[in-house]
């Protein structure tokens, strides 16, 4: 069963377009990671899929339904992020009280347990919390809810690193005792991308790449050495980044689309041949530029001394 | 084991080679049930469908084979299949790499051969 | 997973408890508000006085009229509070869409009115005990509770009406407010605009709209068009607020 479904999302602020014709589609029971730059609208997307915004135009689907103002996309999503707003009035212990009469399959024991276990204080107020106090929390909110659909955007803002080890954990966990369709979005791709099955890449509003992430880890690779040799082979190749390595030797990172006797004989000519992490990778495809910031600073020096 | 995420191995690859390395070591016998693609998600803290696609390499290789709503079990000739494959492929690349290593420094086919010598001969003497 | 198909009234209800409990701050407030107006009331809403035969007296009229305007004000301020941002967004943490948000605060404005209503109604009772025991005015005419209870009951409904009818305006203001911040303007224009603007008989627009309701001697009329006002005033803040995006 498909649980989300989008055509063409747009949303536009004004005349700038956040978004600017999202398509895809989301399986059931699926862990997916939404990955992007800052303000390649992984957020927005995520709000419109959430219900909380309204998408200017494409068609969207949740749970088959329309999700803006749609009380059963409510009802069996959660959406958590850093801007979380719960009742300043409430304590942390009467929020989940709360949060546990509207949440149908809530599992108090287990939100009792993180509670005690991240020493979090009944009494405290979830504004007086520090910054990684607050996203602990709030995910022991989205994982206690047990919602079809979990929504985590940017969940580990603030929080330590081991905080964040035993959040990635814990949610694995109760991922594999209780499946359910899980979006989460992280500028650490390196930290979550075994938790993944699939990987949706946002770049300037649109839906760059969406695979499996076992697949990424193979779809480009990474030659280096002589510049004249790289040439020749990546003549008739997409090349998503290159750097000099001195005067004569370069590093390039082409689409993987080489026969195994093609790499063979790529590092029977000399050249080496490396695996590209996803999280390169990703960085790689967002960038404006094939040579990132280098080509900035090259040229602004060049333009100084022309 | 840790798994090693720095890019070089995916990650499903290294679970394919870990239960391989479990089987030649004896862990699993001919027959018995090998862990399910949530325990081994759970062992390594990794998504169960990249576990499953390490366990769907050993079947495919007839290094397991599938009992429908049971599991994966370990086949009769897993050992020898495991062998082999690792003769074919991983040794098969190591010594490529000797090879275009020992072309780059300039060093002969017989020094190679010494070399390969030496170093069992030594492992021997102690 | 499977899903659960939620219940339009099953939401309300949990939203409904919820916000009672979470806007617990108004309580407060209302409590302030009817301790100052008690005070105010102290020196009476109206006197007379004069000397008959060297009998010197002097009358006060002490009435709970400062008290329910004061819950009023209360009312219209608490109802405007919870359409800010920051109450709105505190819907939006749980299961919730626009027409169950704004049901539930519906639910959540009557029971603050009937609590508004009925605690000022009670003030006023206290007021008048408050000056028995501590002054040496007589009373002479106190009509309510003891010897008229039917109209006791009817004053804490129609006070409650009151004060609902100025959440609901407060409700609105607050919606509009949140789409414009203009409207606050216009809306003050608007007033001051009554306020000048005579209309025949010498009196002005205001004053038409303040008779409209108070010189109604007829309980079921009065009751009709507080209905009526409240239902149009509520009516328009819902169509506002289902186009309004959240958690931005």
């Amino acid at each position: 069963m498909k649980v989300i479904e989008s055509k063409e999302m747009t949303k536009v602020y004004g005349k700038t377009y956040a978004l600017n014709g999202i398509t895809f589609e989301i399986e059931e029971n699926k862990i997916t990671g939404i990955i992007g730059r800052n303000g390649a609208g992984k957020t927005t997307m995520l709000k419109i899929i959430a219900g909380l915004f309204k998408e200017t135009s494409g068609e969207v689907r949740v749970f088959s339904e329309k999700p803006f103002n749609n009380l059963t996309v409510s009802a069996n999503m959660i959406f958590i992020d850093d801007g979380m707003i719960l009742p300043a009035s409430l304590n942390l212990k009467e929020i989940l009280d709360e949060a546990e009469r509207f949440y149908e399959n809530w599992d108090s024991s287990l939100a009792n347990r993180l509670f005690d276990y991240f020493s979090l204080s009944p009494n405290q107020y979830h504004s007086n919390l520090s910054k990684g106090m607050k996203s602990t929390f709030n995910m022991i909110l989205g994982l206690s809810a047990k919602c079809p659909l979990t929504i985590f955007d940017e969940p580990t803002t603030g929080m330590d690193a081991g905080v964040r080890h035993d959040f990635y954990r814990v949610m694995l966990k109760d991922y594999l005792a209780y499946p359910r369709t899980i979006l989460l979005s992280s500028h650490h791709l390196e930290e979550i991308e075994d938790l993944l099955e699939d990987i949706l890449l946002i770049k300037d509003g649109r839906v760059h790449l969406h695979l499996p992430v076992a697949d990424l880890k193979e779809w480009a690779i990474g030659l280096s050495g002589k510049k004249d040799l790289i040439n020749e082979w990546v003549k008739t190749k997409k090349v998503f980044h290159e750097k000099s390595i001195g005067h004569n030797n370069l590093y390039v990172v082409v689409k993987n689309d080489f026969t195994i006797r093609e790499l063979e004989n790529i590092t029977l000519s000399g050249l080496d041949v490396f695996p590209v992490s996803s999280s390169d990778l990703c960085m790689y495809l967002t960038q404006k530029t094939k040579g990132g910031i280098d080509d900035v600073y090259n040229k602004a020096k060049s333009d100084k001394y022309s | 084991m840790i798994l090693n995420t720095d890019g070089t191995k995916p990650i499903y690859v290294q679970i394919a080679e870990w239960l391989e390395t479990e089987i030649l070591s004896g862990s699993f016998n001919s027959d018995q049930k090998v862990y399910s693609q949530y325990q081994l998600a759970e062992i390594f803290n990794i998504n169960p469908a990249t576990a499953a696609k390490g366990l769907n390499i050993l079947a495919d290789g007839d290094v397991l084979y599938k009992k429908r709503g049971l599991g994966m079990f370990v086949s009769n000739d897993a050992r020898e299949r495991i062998l082999n494959k690792r003769k074919k492929h991983t040794l098969k690349k190591l010594v490529q790499d000797l090879v275009l290593e020992a072309e780059r420094l300039n060093v002969s086919e017989e020094e190679v051969f010494d070399m390969i010598k030496n170093v069992k001969r030594n492992w021997e003497g102690t | 997973m499977s899903i659960t198909k939620p219940s339009l009234t099953n939401i309300v209800k949990k939203q409904y408890s919820y916000k009672l409990r979470a806007y617990r701050q108004v309580y407060n407030s209302l409590i302030a508000l009817q301790l100052l107006a008690i005070f105010f009331s102290f020196n009476g809403v109206g006197s007379m006085s004069g000397n008959w035969g060297g009998i010197h007296l002097n009358i006060n009229y002490y009435s709970a009229d400062i008290i329910i305007i004061f819950t009023m004000l209360w009312g219209l301020n608490s109802a405007a509070l919870i359409t800010t941002k920051a109450y709105r967004f505190d819907d939006f943490a749980f299961v919730t869409n626009r027409l169950s948000g704004n049901m539930a605060n519906l639910y959540v404005m009557l029971t603050l009115s009937v609590i508004g209503g009925l605690t000022s109604i009670l003030s006023g009772v206290l007021l008048k005990l408050l000056i028995y025991y501590s002054t040496d005015v007589q009373i002479f005419n106190d009509t309510r509770l003891m010897s008229e209870p039917n109209l006791f009951v009817t004053s804490i409904l129609s006070a409650s009406m009151y004060v609902f009818l100025f959440c609901v305006l407060g409700y609105m203001i607050g919606m509009l407010f949140q789409v414009n911040k203009m409207i606050l303007v216009a809306l003050a224009a608007l007033f001051i605009w009554g306020l000048f603007k005579d209309v025949s008989g010498g009196s002005n627009v205001m004053v038409n709209v303040f008779t409209f309701f108070v010189s109604e001697s007829s309980l079921f009329l009065f009751f009709i068009k507080m209905m009526f006002c409240s239902i149009l005033l509520f009516s328009i803040s819902l169509v506002i607020s289902n186009r309004m995006e959240v958690r931005q």
